[in-house]
């Protein structure tokens, strides 16, 4: 048999990849050539026994016409049928345990999938909801539920493959039993065959006239696979260790904080509290400073140009088709669409967003106090959504784009996604069923606009002048 | 040089080399076939992450990879015996001797047989066949 892996290849740190993740992992499992595989794995057990039962019935029929006790010529050319016979009552075993156990693993992956599925549309449920993920870790529950699927699928697979049988390379080789080194240019039958006594130190004398065995693929290692192994997983979380170097299992270990270098914009804070984004990376984000706004009435979306409902923000300028970057009106024009709306927002806040400090939570770049009834909303959102939103899709207005991991959602009848908006991301499709104009806030994505309409805000054509405004360093000192 | 005490039925031999190439070449060698077509590649968990799940894929992958391989050379093993004891039916009397000399010299029929098994095969994969 073959060294192959008996167990596992490693062990993994299921804690490194939260929902979206391990359903990337799965959902493509039950796949129907696989099963496929299980029954002609079947096929293979069947057609090895019939054609051993005929070559038995064969070789019962030559012995009896050519005794082997009787002659020793008999008996050699028996025992090379019988060897070949019990390699293949071996194959047939081989090939029915190889069955079971295949079968045994397929549905371990399609159970996991089947466990895994409700788990990932409650995880985009709870990532849905108008509560941010950082603030309840309504995440976090399920994926633990998800890792313990993973956890309970991976022991089931390992101890179903050694029941993968890799069996040793036949090859029928009466060189080594007579010591015979055919001739160049021997054909079978030709009567030259010439033969040698077999040396006491087994020298088979392969000689290898006839050019060579490469047609059947000789390969002595019963290990060698000309098979490749598809072998893409899915990364794990940000700076988290697909491989746990302790051994251990993996469960119960948490993703860890989410904190970390703020490359929203904002600093690391404490407990992050792991990824909350379905279908995206997830961004280490700061932590939430101002508890979230109450949740508005559904069916109100915020719509660009239309009063707010309490709570959602006003929405940030983003990159429009013709690359007219669209501003608040009455602020600080923007140099390209490839300016940073922090720089551009800047001067917004300081101009026109009132006379006092920043709301509480808000950052600096914020549309704080501008587009009317917005006025002071962003305030109330937490730093780590605006540094996030910022950081991921704030300069295109969209979130970041769908992971090439994640497979796409079943379509939903009921669902009204726009093709370009369906590429942001599970959650944004989602979001979109509801409302009037299919539209709801996203409070994990509040500066999100739309991309590919007409501009309903348009850049200052003034020149921008730099007040930062009061409280602000270089400002009023009393 | 025949042990005229052993009545051999050289018919038996010939008809044996008839049914088990029959069974190899219209039977079996079908039959794997189809297989190999089907055992061709992995079809689970290529996006898992999972240790023993990437065991399971490459302890599946060298089964798959070694059973056809096998299976092929049942085929061709099956074809071998059939060549060889036509050969021996057709050389009866040159075996027929109940000694070591005998034995070795249907070991080299054996060899002989599966020398020109691997030379057809050799000669199809190369695309030469009927050069010789």
């Amino acid at each position: 048999m073959s060294d192959a892996p008996l167990t596992s290849s490693w062990c993994t740190a299921w804690g490194s990849f939260n929902t979206p993740r391990l359903w990337a992992m799965v959902a493509e499992e039950d796949d129907p050539d696989a099963w496929r595989q299980v029954a002609t794995w079947g096929d293979i057990a069947t057609a090895v026994k019939d054609h051993r039962s005929r070559l038995l019935a064969a070789k019962e029929a030559l012995i009896a016409a050519w005794p082997p006790e009787q002659n020793l010529s008999a008996d050699a050319f028996v025992n090379e049928l019988d060897n070949l016979l019990s390699k293949m009552d071996g194959a047939r075993q081989d090939a029915d345990a190889t069955a079971d156990g295949l079968a045994n693993i397929l549905e371990a992956l399609r159970q996991a999938k089947n466990q895994m599925q409700p788990l990932y549309d409650e995880y985009r449920e709870k990532n849905d909801d108008w509560v941010p993920g950082w603030f309840d870790n309504a995440e976090d529950e399920i994926d633990e539920k998800a890792r313990r699927v993973m956890i309970q699928a991976e022991q089931v697979v390992e101890q179903n493959v050694p029941s993968i049988k890799v069996p040793d390379e036949y090859k029928m080789d009466p060189t080594a039993k007579s010591g015979y080194t055919p001739p160049r240019e021997n054909t079978a039958g030709d009567g030259n065959t010439r033969f040698s006594p077999v040396g006491s130190g087994g020298g088979s004398g392969s000689v290898g006239s006839s050019g060579g065995s490469s047609g059947s693929g000789s390969g002595s290692g019963s290990g060698h696979s000309d098979i490749p192994v598809p072998h893409d997983p899915v990364p794990p979380m940000p700076g988290m260790d697909p491989i746990d170097p302790s051994g251990g299992s993996g469960s119960g270990s948490g993703p860890g904080g989410g904190g970390g270098s703020g490359v929203g914009g904002g600093s690391g804070g404490p407990g992050g509290g792991g990824p909350d984004l379905a279908g995206v990376t997830p961004l280490p984000g700061p932590p939430p400073i101002a508890p979230p706004p109450p949740p508005p009435p559904p069916g109100v979306p915020p719509i660009i140009g239309q009063p707010l409902p309490p709570g959602p923000p006003p929405l940030l300028p983003g990159p429009l088709p013709g690359g007219v970057p669209p501003s608040i009106s009455g602020s600080g024009p923007t140099t390209g669409g490839t300016k940073p709306p922090m720089s551009t927002n800047f001067q917004s806040v300081g101009r026109g967003g009132g006379r006092g400090a920043l709301p509480s939570g808000a950052v600096i770049g914020e549309n704080v106090g501008r587009s009317g009834g917005g006025a002071g909303r962003a305030g109330n959102l937490p730093a780590g959504n605006v540094g996030r939103s910022t950081a991921a899709g704030a300069r295109t207005g969209q979130k970041p784009p769908r992971p090439s991991w994640l497979p796409p959602d079943e379509p939903n009848g009921g669902r009204n996604v726009s093709s370009q908006n369906a590429l942001s991301g599970s959650r944004r499709g989602h979001r979109e069923e509801d409302g009037p104009e299919g539209k709801r806030f996203d409070p994990d994505n509040p500066w999100e606009v739309e991309s590919g309409v007409a501009p309903v805000i348009k850049p200052e054509t003034g020149t921008p002048r730099h007040d930062p405004g009061p409280n602000v360093i270089g400002g009023y000192r009393g | 040089m025949s042990d005229p005490s052993i009545n051999v039925e050289t018919g038996e031999l010939n008809n044996f080399a008839k049914d088990v190439r029959f069974e190899a070449d219209e039977v079996f060698r079908p039959a794997v076939s189809r297989a190999a077509t089907t055992l061709s590649g992995v079809n689970f968990g290529q996006k898992n992450a999972s240790g023993a799940v990437h065991a399971a894929k490459t302890r599946y992958s060298q089964a798959m990879s070694t059973h056809i391989r096998n299976l092929n050379a049942y085929v061709e093993a099956a074809g071998i015996m059939a060549a060889a004891a036509e050969i021996v039916a057709r050389e009866f009397d040159a075996v027929d001797a109940n000694n070591a000399e005998a034995a070795a010299r249907v070991n080299a029929m054996l060899r002989s047989a599966t020398d020109e098994a691997h030379r057809k095969a050799f000669e199809q994969f190369k695309g030469i066949e009927g050069a010789v």
